[in-house]
């Protein structure tokens, strides 16, 4: 793991001109990682002791659980992706950001109405729609502090001084204008002018996908295509499907909403365009596959991978990706989904998008940005190593058993669940992060003096 | 593919051809739903929600109930879940016209409710049900919503009242025209 | 595009194309929400449906409210208040339990339920 500590030492002109913004990002996106991870376990140890903290209506399962979940999705992976999409497009397109105050009170607003909303749902104003919970003046906040955050590497794209385009700035550009479309849309239709009756059903997915698979989907592959080229210094094999690779996953990923709602009281024909929608999502899982793993896998790469810390997350990333879409593509043939739909099999596999995939990829890249940025080293290998194989295990524990779980219950008509897993997995989850966001923080703290410029 | 503009046109196609052909065209086929008689002339359905239930699915939404309970019943091709007695027919998008929130819940740590109102005998049970937790069960007691009184006794809360004749409302044991279609 | 320009202009170069993209994305919110509403209100017999209805709603809605949480008389002449309030009256003034008393003789007398009604009847 030497490479982590293999840092210039010296802050480029670049990385100075946005170091302002991307080191509030990573902060905000620490405190909210560590925020959820807590809840996590309370979560986690709510199933196994279903009293525990029950005497009050603030700590009741579903308000807590709803924390959890948006202050992971909204607090940490959203902001670490302002940070990531930022600073790749920078490298990319050789930007030099003149007003950093923009970005910094789009992020101060983000994370205080954040905080606001979440509070909000502690006190019991909760909406029935996942990820859309908070008050309904939440999200039109959510969404300018957005336009001031995050529509940066689109003016980086626009700007750039060279006609190059690489793979990873579309995935941004797309991630990036997909967010707030769908959210005010989303907000219009479910809380503004509601819908009626199950269109809301339908609306809040159509939402949903769209931000787990774009939003973040999209921000998180952009990642993965940059680091495996840079890192690995190979070129991204079968590049020419990249471009298909990105508009069909665009296009079809958007039309996946209603595939989750096999069953549902909607229109068979909508079910069906969903589950069509869910098949073509195969043509840009081949095309990444082949475009990651073709790039990584010959001349003895993966091993090579393996000894990268960076290469090393984005590589488990990389392969959860695949293999959550798959197993998306395969769960939404009708007669599976009949068996695994509302179990913790599809939990799992909302896990094995957003945390073994997203969240890991995040972690790698955080890796190789921040010494970058800060001209410090990670204070701590042990800890890089405690990181790890904590978030590792914790998350592979998880959806293990999730799959197990969920696909052992479809016979059975009792609602038992040994919760014990789930929690072992928390706490490893918990532990990772703490180990993460110590070596983080030190680093972010650490003073870029010149006695920390060693040069390797 | 190298302007932004362009890109950001490419992107905009994608999430409005989704909208278009998912939502508006869900919303012509949907949004005219009205309430329907069973029978030619008989009584409209689905019923019209008791002011008190109004306020009881808010109590439900505040309390996160819909992360461990759904609300929908799927066909007898598709899961078990009228095998398991939730319901005598599959739900149809007819029953949720009347409702604000539509709680349709994706993960079932607990029994669907969509007809909960029509398998429960009284309110005592629902609110015992509440109260306390059954032995094994991950539902956590709610007592908070109960007050007690000297002699011991457990009084509901107007919120508990509240969410009982809520959940009392959830019925779908009327027919509909898609209902007898579907079945 | 550039950012060399020596008159300084009020708008920097860099501000200038983040407007352009928030008028992008500002347009393409305008269009998709333009056109929801445009399909929602065509009908007019529906929307006018859904506009009586959500005003029954409303109405069921603060009646209910109004039925849980204020004081109020009943037909006949009892008092329907809220059962804390109650329960605060009577500590406060025992002489108000031998008035119930009195104006509840019989069987029922025992059953506080048709006084502190909330509105579950
Ligand atoms: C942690 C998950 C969880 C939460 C949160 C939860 N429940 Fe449950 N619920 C269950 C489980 C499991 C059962 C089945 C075992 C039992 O009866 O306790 C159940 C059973 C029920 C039943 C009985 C259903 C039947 O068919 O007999 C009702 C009614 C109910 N829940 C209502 C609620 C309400 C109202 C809330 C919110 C205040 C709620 N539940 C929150 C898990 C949950």
């Amino acid at each position: 793991m030497s490479q982590a500590y293999s840092s210039r030492g010296s802050v480029s002109r670049i990385d100075a001109s946005i170091s302002v913004p991307v080191r509030l990002f990573i902060f905000s996106s620490l405190v909210w990682l560590l925020v959820a991870s807590v809840l996590g376990v309370i979560v986690a140890l709510k199933l196994q002791v279903p009293s525990f903290m029950g005497e009050c209506p603030w700590f009741t399962y579903g308000r807590i659980e709803t924390l959890q979940r948006n202050a992971f999705i909204y607090g940490w992976a959203s902001n670490a992706l302002f940070a990531l999409n930022l600073w790749i497009m920078s490298s990319l397109a050789r930007f030099e950001l003149k007003s950093s105050w923009l970005p910094v009170l789009g992020g101060a607003v983000w994370n205080l109405t954040l905080t606001y909303g979440l509070v909000q749902v502690l006190l019991g104003q909760l909406n029935g729609f996942a990820l859309l919970e908070m008050p309904k003046e939440v999200a039109p906040a959510l969404v300018v502090a957005f336009v001031f955050a995050a529509l940066w590497p689109a003016v980086a794209f626009a700007r750039r001084p060279t006609g190059n385009v690489f793979v990873s700035q579309w995935y941004i550009i797309g991630a990036t204008f997909v967010f707030p479309v769908i959210t005010v849309v989303a907000q219009l239709m479910l809380l503004w002018c509601p819908t009626l009756g199950v269109m809301q059903a339908l609306v809040h997915s159509w939402f949903y996908q769209n931000l787990i698979l774009l939003w973040l989907g999209g921000s998180a592959l952009s990642a993965v295509y940059y680091f495996i080229a840079k890192e690995s210094g190979r070129t991204i094999s079968a590049y020419y499907l990249a471009t298909v690779g990105f508009w069909t996953y665009f296009l079809f990923a958007s039309w996946t909403g209603p595939a989750t709602l096999l069953g549902s009281p909607i229109p068979v024909w909508v079910q069906s365009v969903g589950v069509i929608a869910s098949l073509m999502m195969l043509v840009p899982i081949v095309i990444t596959a082949v475009n990651f793993f073709g790039t990584l896998a010959p001349r003895n790469g993966i091993a090579q991978s393996w000894n990268n810390t960076t290469l090393r997350f984005v590589l488990v990333g990389a392969v959860s990706f695949t293999l959550a879409a798959l197993l998306n593509v395969v769960s939404s043939t009708r007669s599976l989904n009949a068996l695994v739909r509302f179990t913790e099999f599809a939990q799992a596999q909302e896990h094995l998008t957003v945390y073994s995939f997203v969240s890991m990829v995040i972690f790698g890249a955080a890796y190789y940005i921040l010494p970058r940025l800060t001209g410090a080293f990670w204070p701590s290998a042990k800890l890089v190593y405690l990181h790890f194989w904590s978030c590792a295990a914790g998350s592979l524990l998880l959806v293990v058993t999730g799959l197990t779980q969920g696909w052992a219950a479809h016979g059975r008509t009792d609602f038992a669940v040994s919760a014990a897993p789930g929690l072992l997995a928390a706490v490893l989850l918990l532990v990772g992060h703490f180990a993460f966001a110590l070596n983080a923080l030190g680093m972010l703290t650490a003073e870029n003096a010149p006695s920390n410029r060693r040069a390797y | 593919m190298k302007n932004l503009n362009l890109i950001l046109a490419g992107v905009f196609f994608t999430l409005a051809a989704s909208f278009g052909g998912l939502l508006l065209s869900g919303q012509v086929q949907l949004g005219q739903l009205n309430r329907a008689p069973a029978e030619e002339g008989g009584p409209l359905f689905p019923p019209k929600e008791p002011g008190l239930a109004i306020q009881g699915r808010q109590v439900y939404l505040s309390l996160g109930c819909v992360t461990c309970h759904t609300q929908q019943v799927r066909p007898a091709g598709q899961g078990n879940d009228i095998a398991r007695g939730w319901a005598q027919r599959p739900s149809v998008a007819r029953d949720y016209i009347l409702q604000s929130q539509v709680l349709l819940g994706n993960r079932r740590l607990g029994p669907d409710l969509v007809n909960y109102g029509a398998r429960v005998k009284s309110d005592d049970e629902v609110h015992a049900h509440l109260r306390t937790s059954m032995p094994g069960s991950v539902m956590p007691a709610y007592g908070f919503l109960y007050t007690q009184s000297k002699d011991g006794s457990f009084r509901p809360t107007e919120d508990a009242v509240a969410l009982v004749a809520y959940l009392k409302s959830l019925k779908i044991d009327y027919s509909s025209p898609e209902a007898k279609q579907k079945q | 595009m550039s950012d060399s320009n020596n008159s300084r202009p009020v708008v920097s170069g860099q501000v200038a194309s983040w407007l352009g993209v928030i008028a992008f994305v500002a347009v393409a919110i305008a269009v998709i929400a333009y056109a929801y509403l445009a399909f929602r209100t065509t009908d007019g017999v529906d929307a006018n449906r859904r506009i009586a209805e959500k005003a029954l709603r409303a109405d069921l809605e603060s009646k209910a409210k109004g039925k849980l949480t204020d004081s109020g008389r009943n037909a006949d002449g009892t008092y329907h208040i809220p059962l804390d309030t109650a329960v605060a009256l009577i500590a406060a003034k025992p002489e108000i339990l031998a008035q119930l008393r009195q104006s509840n003789e019989g069987p029922g007398a025992t059953a506080p339920a048709p006084v502190f009604t909330n509105g579950t009847k």
